[in-house]
């Protein structure tokens, strides 16, 4: 009996290494286009690989666009802000107002951590000024426009 | 005795369309009417705890819903005039490239009715698709003075860019005659009044002004017109004139009283609004809804399209129940309170809405009733507000559109199927059974 047990442990066990490996997350995996729910705002966050498993990105939040850069740990990267523009999304009178948690400062709350999760979303955190704030996402699905 | 279809009753500077009389009706059938009104901003019921709280859409499907749960429970007395269409989706709302994620309250709207995505632009080289009203006003609205009409409740004198890249025409309006041309939306029942009892006729602009800055009716004008033809009709048919012209006066008198009470300096609820446009939504809705009415009655037009209001609303809709901003409401978080607290707004413009639904059913028409001759689609391009997303969207249709469409059922379409769908049949019921597709269909939808 214990044979058996110790057996099907061992089965598992191979069984588990072989799906990790085979799943193995690489930055490619989180490029493209996402689309992030942020305290119920669409919220557009663009990733490119970069070398090895370094990544770039660009986070386009209340009317900014900010440069992000990251590095992949198993299966999360890690992004602080470089850079910070306005992209003219929003128009005087939809700016938010200065004390929502993720407006004003021009550079996003830092650091920004995005999770890919096995159904093919990303999860992630970022720190605003009410404290951390988690976020769910989707990549864009390609479509025909018109 | 038999009258034309268009005959009226002229005076100078104005001209009255007759209602439907015996005199004329053994001369012609009933057409079919269409409303097409959009609803802001979703339902609270398109949320995954609305949903499984049947917040819009019953349980059951089939004959034997129960709406006692859902937002739709004021349209009860109708039931066997609606047709619910739950869980359907519009994709051509979606962002196809990142810049327009987050843009959905500035590109939303003009998919309604198009079901087409919304080239995105801030400049006047706008694109979208011909909206379904437009389509059949193109095609059948030619036999009426005015092929169509386009109203709306809140401000749309915006112009430029809206936000996300987006022209402002695209969240003023959800009519477009062509893909590359817009109509505007008339948000002062006066301005819509003078133009069914003024385009008629001989009155200039000036005339008109005149009339109204004397407090005078319309009726004064053709007096002597109707007198000559109250003569020329047998007893029931003078009722019917009689009943339809203390109609169009109870409704010019209304907007009078407005008018006289904005001109008095009373501080008011909406100071940017136009004198005629009553404060009150309920009131305002319901003015509209009787001059749609008025212009079945007297076959003026046969289509209008009505915006309930804007997205990004402030309004407060206390007869609701509910004393939050509307825009701040629907943003519930997923808070199953809150997203209670949006559903008494959704029910509240349901209540209101099913006003309309009591006249069309209590106005005979032909051998039935102006709902049984009607097609009235009810609905939103967004599904859950809080998300912005466009999925499970709430939607349905009033009216038995001539017998075409047979009513009292609530059908849940499979997952992913987009409302061009449904639209594209509705098109057929219509009579546009040579269109294979409308906007992003991708075919039929079986409407029993």
């Amino acid at each position: 009996m214990l044979k058996r047990i110790s057996l099907a442990l061992l089965v598992a066990a191979i069984a588990s290494t072989a799906s990790a490996q085979e799943k193995k997350v690489t930055v490619a995996d989180f490029a493209g286009t996402w689309n992030i729910e942020v305290m119920s705002h669409q919220v557009a966050l663009v990733i490119e690989a970069a070398e090895g498993n370094k990544a770039t990105g660009t986070l386009m939040l209340m009317g900014r666009d900010t440069l992000l850069k990251g590095e992949l740990v198993d299966r999360t990267i890690s992004f602080v802000g470089v850079k910070s523009e306005a992209n003219g999304n929003m128009p005087a009178d939809h700016q938010p107002p200065a004390e929502h948690p993720v407006a004003g400062s021009g550079m996003p709350p830092q650091p920004i951590v995005v999770t890919l999760q096995d159904d093919g979303t990303i999860t992630g955190e970022m720190m605003t000024n009410n404290g951390p704030l988690k976020w769910t996402g989707e990549k864009l699905r390609a479509k025909k426009k018109g | 005795m038999f009258l034309s279809r268009r005959e009226m009753l002229k005076g100078l500077g104005a001209s009255i369309a007759l209602p439907y009389l015996e005199a004329i009706r053994s001369a012609s059938t009933s057409p079919v009417r269409l409303i097409c009104i959009e609803q802001v901003h979703g339902a609270a019921g398109s949320s995954a705890f609305g949903i499984q709280n049947n917040l819009w859409s019953p349980a059951l499907t089939g004959r034997n819903f129960d709406l006692t749960p859902t937002s739709l429970k004021p349209l009860e007395p109708f039931r066997d005039h609606i047709t619910i269409i739950s869980n359907t989706d519009v994709p051509s709302a979606d962002p196809t490239e990142a810049r327009e994620i987050g843009g959905d309250h500035f590109r939303s709207s003009a998919t309604y009715l198009t079901q087409t995505y919304p080239k995105r632009t801030e400049g006047a080289d706008v694109e979208c698709g011909v909206s379904l009203d437009q389509l059949h006003a193109q095609r059948f609205g030619q036999d009426t003075p005015i092929p169509s009409m386009q109203l709306c409740i809140e401000n749309v004198d915006q112009s430029g860019g809206c936000g996300y890249g987006y022209s402002c025409v695209y969240t003023d309006t959800i009519s477009w005659a062509s893909p590359a041309k817009p109509l505007p939306m008339i948000r002062d029942p006066r301005v819509v009044f003078d133009q069914m009892f003024g385009v008629l006729g001989n009155g200039s602009a000036d005339e008109r002004r005149e009339r109204r800055q004397e407090d005078l009716s319309i009726l004064d004008f053709v007096r002597e017109s109707s007198k000559r033809l109250l003569n020329r009709l047998g007893a029931a048919d003078r009722v019917r004139l009689n009943d339809y012209l203390d109609n169009v006066r109870e409704i010019e008198r209304r907007i009078q009283a407005v008018e006289k009470r904005h001109d008095s300096g009373e501080p008011r609820e909406l100071p940017m609004a136009p004198r005629g446009v009553p404060d009150s939504f309920a009131d305002h809705v319901t003015l509209m809804f009787d001059l749609q009415l008025l212009a079945f009655r007297s076959d003026i037009t046969r289509v209008f399209s009505f915006k309930l209001g804007r997205d990004a609303s402030t309004r407060v809709y206390r007869e609701s129940g509910s004393t939050g901003a509307f825009h701040i409401v629907s943003h519930h978080s997923e808070n199953p309170d809150r997203i209670r607290e949006f559903a008494k707004i959704n029910t509240y413009h349901v209540r209101v809405f099913a006003e309309l639904l009591r006249q069309l059913k209590e106005t005979p028409d032909g051998d039935g009733t102006m709902l049984d001759n009607s097609l009235v689609i009810y609905g939103s391009p967004m599904g859950n507000p809080n998300q912005h997303n466009h999925r499970r969207v709430p939607f349905l249709v009033a009216g038995h559109a001539g017998g075409r469409i047979k009513g009292g059922t609530h059908i849940r379409a499979k997952d992913r199927t987009p409302l061009s769908n449904v639209m594209l049949t509705l098109l057929h019921a219509l009579g546009h059974d040579d269109l294979h597709s409308f906007g992003d269909s991708e075919g039929p939808f079986q409407l029993e």
